[in-house]
């Protein structure tokens, strides 16, 4: 799994063609810059909205807040780009709210009045925002859960009042959770295509795919792509050092009922309209839309195209989940039985994937893979006389490979964790009933984790659904994904055509939120502990 | 039926010793108790001689059968070695029920196995739970299933990781009584590991006592707890009272009286522990009760402090009621001017008021002299 980022950079350091100065010269600044600036747009809304809406509805009681609750998480379910269409066709020149307001002030034409521009960077920061804070939400929102609320209620006692209580002790042992929040946000900001591609906003993953398809450079993609991969190392590092600190925040295991500072009147309507906007514009708002795009025109989507879309997308989903699960179950036992450091760095190793953006694994396959292709060709035209064509690196195999790259942690993190669980008394009790390593995965650990490995296979599922940069490189000719599909409609500004494929793509991503936020009501501590799982 | 042999076991984690030679013999149908602190060794042992772990350094026999050599890097893995563990925790599998838990070692090609299932569920008050799941019981059914699941699938060794630890007081000695007879039915050679001395005295036909991954003494329980080997193990067994002093003419002379010290040389340092239930006291003005073999008392120096105790008379700091015995702390002066405090463990309710008097008595059988190093 690291053959493509080995590959990104040794092709990196040997250039072909030498680019660099000429890289250097013309783009690369402007690259540093943006992306820079929208990275920290994006993570400083992403931590105002997140930690915001998490203490609110953890700490606070007004009216709705129960659904608040999980329906702040919605917003994930809508990728970026999705999200980009859906808002330029609403405020460009020719959208709804444009339409409307000169209607009502009797403007005639652009002249008369001032909008801001859309595609813009701008835009992009506050997209990304809307989609990404529910990354810190999640986090924050556990991490306050966590809190023992004696040490909250030790600095009431203390003379604070509940925002000076926030500030000063809440906030701080929620960092650690917070900053991994945003990390992981950051990784999507980085890797997003779509949105960037949509807004014109020069960011490194656009320069790689410009790079590559416009001026036709591989060498220079990878380039690019290898200082994109210090930027995700960096946060990579941030992340890893983040959790460790973790470890250190839970002073006290006592946990009572949550104490909630009861919100009337203007600070309840305050909440409500704080709560209520993210999810509105995050998710109602572009569901809506393509929905009731979806029903206008489901006569002229509907059709035969649409299905192969569907089909193709499923197919390549859930081979990939099945794969990832499996893999990461062979992993993770593997890890288990036999905890040399070796296998442990390689794990980690394989699953850096998920840090690494989609561009730049793209790259990183279609090099070796190409590499490849050409030699088996070679050698079967030497051997037998006919050429094998590109047997890898033109067909799904490259596809599935990459997200494989890409989810494999997902699929390993969550059967590890649910591996953790079972205590390696377990294992113990079953060998010393006579069962060897593999009957005892599959009369013991498989049962006990079916649950967990359906919930990785879901969640790899919908990822690989929403995926669009690495599809975009590694499909095949003429080979189009419900991702791939909206992506190119919507470019054309045929928004309305490809509203059913992004519906399709928003409802399969909102499965995981429901499972997250069930997930979420199970776990919360001051509940009685969570027994052995029971068999469903 | 076989017994277990584990010769000079040594084993280490990250290359910190963790067990140092020890050896250990379980013949069929004994129970050996293996007692000491934690991290001294015990579960380590435990888990090599079930071959969870690899052997390092050492050899495990099951009757005739080698199936751990460190000198050949033989290990027969815990499935094919026909042995029993019951954990501290139970590890009882939570997606199965009792019966299948009880069954999961054995194949359905054994029914008589499987009938021994069902008697062993309803002689140990099983019946009514057979098709429940682990979560439902009670932490005594749960120790039952789990020791019923080790037994099973008859193994030839059966070994139990602390399994009453998990069980409160009140339950225990229902448990212990329980499982012993259950031991003694199956004639199994059990090691038994725990860091509970009266638990380890109940259920061992001998005790091997570890501390730092040796084996510091080997006895039947009697043996250990009044000929303890040196002072950890007197210590093991209960609070001691130390107090320390130079060999003279054979014996130790104490603040508490004079302490015979046949095997110490001449001029040695050394320490005398005495059980807080080794002492009698009695309020002043009438004399503990005095057995023949009790160590000599001195008459008591004077006290620094009011109320003046007389000659043989000590002044009581505290009296605390423990409900079948009370705990009773007193001063006696030591060498250096500072009194020291004394406490004795005495039958029934004993309740003398604060800076009272009270006289003495030390059991000799319950105190021991040590060298120091």
């Amino acid at each position: 799994m690291a053959v493509p980022l080995l590959a990104v950079v040794t092709f990196a350091l040997n250039p072909s063609d030498d680019i660099w100065s000429h890289l250097f010269d013309t783009v690369l600044v402007k690259y540093v810059r943006t992306t820079l600036t929208l990275m920290i747009g994006v993570g400083f809304g992403v931590f105002l909205i997140g930690t915001g809406t998490a203490w609110l509805v953890t700490m606070c009681r007004f009216p709705g807040r129960w659904i608040f609750n999980w329906a702040l998480l919605l917003p994930l379910a809508v990728p970026a780009y999705v999200l980009a269409f859906v808002v330029t066709d609403q405020l460009e020149y020719a959208g709804t709210v444009q339409v409307v307001l000169r209607d009502v002030f009797g403007w005639q034409n652009r002249q008369d009045y001032w909008f801001p521009e859309i595609r813009s960077l701008g835009s992009a920061i506050v997209v990304m925002t809307l989609v990404l804070y529910p990354y810190v939400y999640l986090l924050a929102r556990a991490a306050f859960l966590e809190q023992s609320v004696c040490v909250l209620e030790v600095s009431r006692t203390l003379g604070k009042n509940p925002w000076q209580s926030f500030h000063s002790v809440a906030l701080p042992l929620a960092r650690p959770a917070i900053v991994i929040g945003v990390i992981l946000a950051l990784m999507e900001t980085v890797n997003d295509f779509g949105t960037v591609d949509y807004f014109a906003v020069n960011t490194f993953t656009f320069g790689i795919f410009d790079v590559w398809l416009n001026m036709n450079s591989r060498s220079g993609a990878a380039q690019l792509a290898s200082i994109l991969l210090l930027f995700v190392l960096v946060l990579v590092g941030a992340e890893r050092w983040a959790r460790r600190g973790q470890r250190f925040h839970h002073t006290s295991s006592k946990y009572s009922a949550l104490p909630s500072y009861q919100l009337n009147g203007m600070r309840a309507t305050g909440a409500i309209a704080a709560c209520l906007i993210p999810v509105l514009l995050g998710f109602v708002l572009p569901a809506g839309v393509l929905a009731s795009y979806a029903l206008e025109f489901y006569e002229e989507t509907l059709t035969a195209n649409y299905f192969s879309y569907v089909i193709n997308t499923l197919t390549l989903a859930s081979v990939s989940a099945v794969l990832a699960v499996g893999i990461g179950v062979f992993l993770a036992y593997g890890v288990r039985l036999n905890g040399s450091p070796l296998l442990r760095l390689m794990t980690r190793f394989a699953s850096i994937g998920y840090a690494v953006p989609g561009a730049i694994l793209a790259i990183g396959i279609v090099i070796p893979l190409g590499a490849f292709d050409n030699f088996l060709d070679a050698l079967s035209r030497q051997a037998f006389g006919i050429s094998t064509g590109l047997l890898m690196s033109g067909t799904t195999i490259a596809i599935i490979y990459g997200y494989l790259a890409r989810f494999l942690a997902l699929s390993y993190g969550t059967v590890e964790a649910s591996l953790a669980k079972i205590t390696p008394n377990m294992d113990g009790a079953a060998r010393t009933l006579g069962h060897g390593p593999g009957r005892s995965l599959v009369r013991l650990h498989l049962p006990l984790m079916r649950g967990s490995l359906m919930t990785a296979g879901l969640l790899v599922f919908v990822d690989c659904m929403k995926e669009l940069p690495l599809t975009l490189i590694l499909r095949p000719f003429n080979y189009e994904t419900l991702a791939t599909f909206v992506y190119q409609y919507a470019s054309d500004e045929l928004l309305e055509e490809a509203a059913l494929g992004a519906l399709t793509i928003v409802g399969a991503g909102v499965i995981p939120v429901i499972l997250l936020s069930i997930s979420i009501v199970r776990s919360r501590p001051g509940r009685a502990p969570d027994g052995p799982e029971t068999p469903q | 039926m076989s017994s277990l042999h584990v010769n000079n076991l040594s084993h280490s984690f990250d290359g910190h010793p963790i067990v140092k030679g020890v050896s250990v013999f379980v013949a069929p149908g004994e129970v050996v108790c293996l007692l000491g602190p934690s991290g001294c060794g015990k579960t380590t042992l435990l888990r090599v001689a079930a071959g969870l772990e690899v052997i390092q350094i050492g050899q495990v026999r099951i009757g005739e059968t080698i199936v751990d050599d460190g000198a050949t890097n033989l290990h027969v893995p815990p499935d094919q070695r026909g042995v029993g563990l019951m954990f501290q925790d139970y590890a009882l599998f939570p997606h199965l029920t009792v019966r299948e838990n009880i069954g999961f070692g054995i194949g359905a090609d054994t029914p008589e196995r499987q009938l021994w299932i069902d008697k062993a569920i309803e002689e140990m008050g099983l019946s009514g739970y057979a098709n429940s799941y682990p979560h439902t019981l009670s932490g005594g059914q749960q120790q039952r299933v789990a020791l019923l699941r080790a037994l099973a699938p008859e193994p030839n060794v059966l070994f139990l990781d602390e399994p009453f630890s998990g069980l409160d007081v009140t339950r225990r000695s229902t448990v212990r009584t329980q499982t012993l007879d259950l031991l003694r039915d199956t004639g199994v050679a059990t090691l038994l590991v725990t860091h509970d001395p009266e638990e380890a005295m109940f259920m061992a036909d001998r005790i091997l006592v570890m501390n730092h991954g040796h084996v510091v003494q080997d006895g039947t329980p009697v043996e250990t707890y009044f000929e303890p080997a040196n002072a950890f193990v007197a210590d093991l067994f209960g609070p001691v009272n130390k107090l320390s002093g130079v060999v003279r003419n054979r014996s130790v002379e104490t603040p508490l009286g004079t302490f015979a010290a046949p095997k110490l040389k001449e001029g040695q340092v050394a320490e005398v522990l005495i059980r807080q239930e080794g002492i009698r006291l009695a309020i002043h003005g009438e004399r503990p009760q005095s057995r023949p073999g009790d160590a000599p008392c001195r008459p008591a120096p004077p006290l620094a402090r009011a109320p003046e105790p007389d000659s043989e008379t000590y002044r009581v700091i505290s009296a605390r009621p423990l409900g079948r015995a009370s705990l009773v702390t007193f001063a006696i002066p030591g060498d250096d001017g500072h009194d020291i405090k004394i406490e004795a463990r005495i039958p029934g309710v004993f309740l003398p008021p604060a800076d009272s008097l009270v006289s003495i008595g030390v059991n000799a059988n319950q105190s021991y002299v040590f060298a120091t190093d």
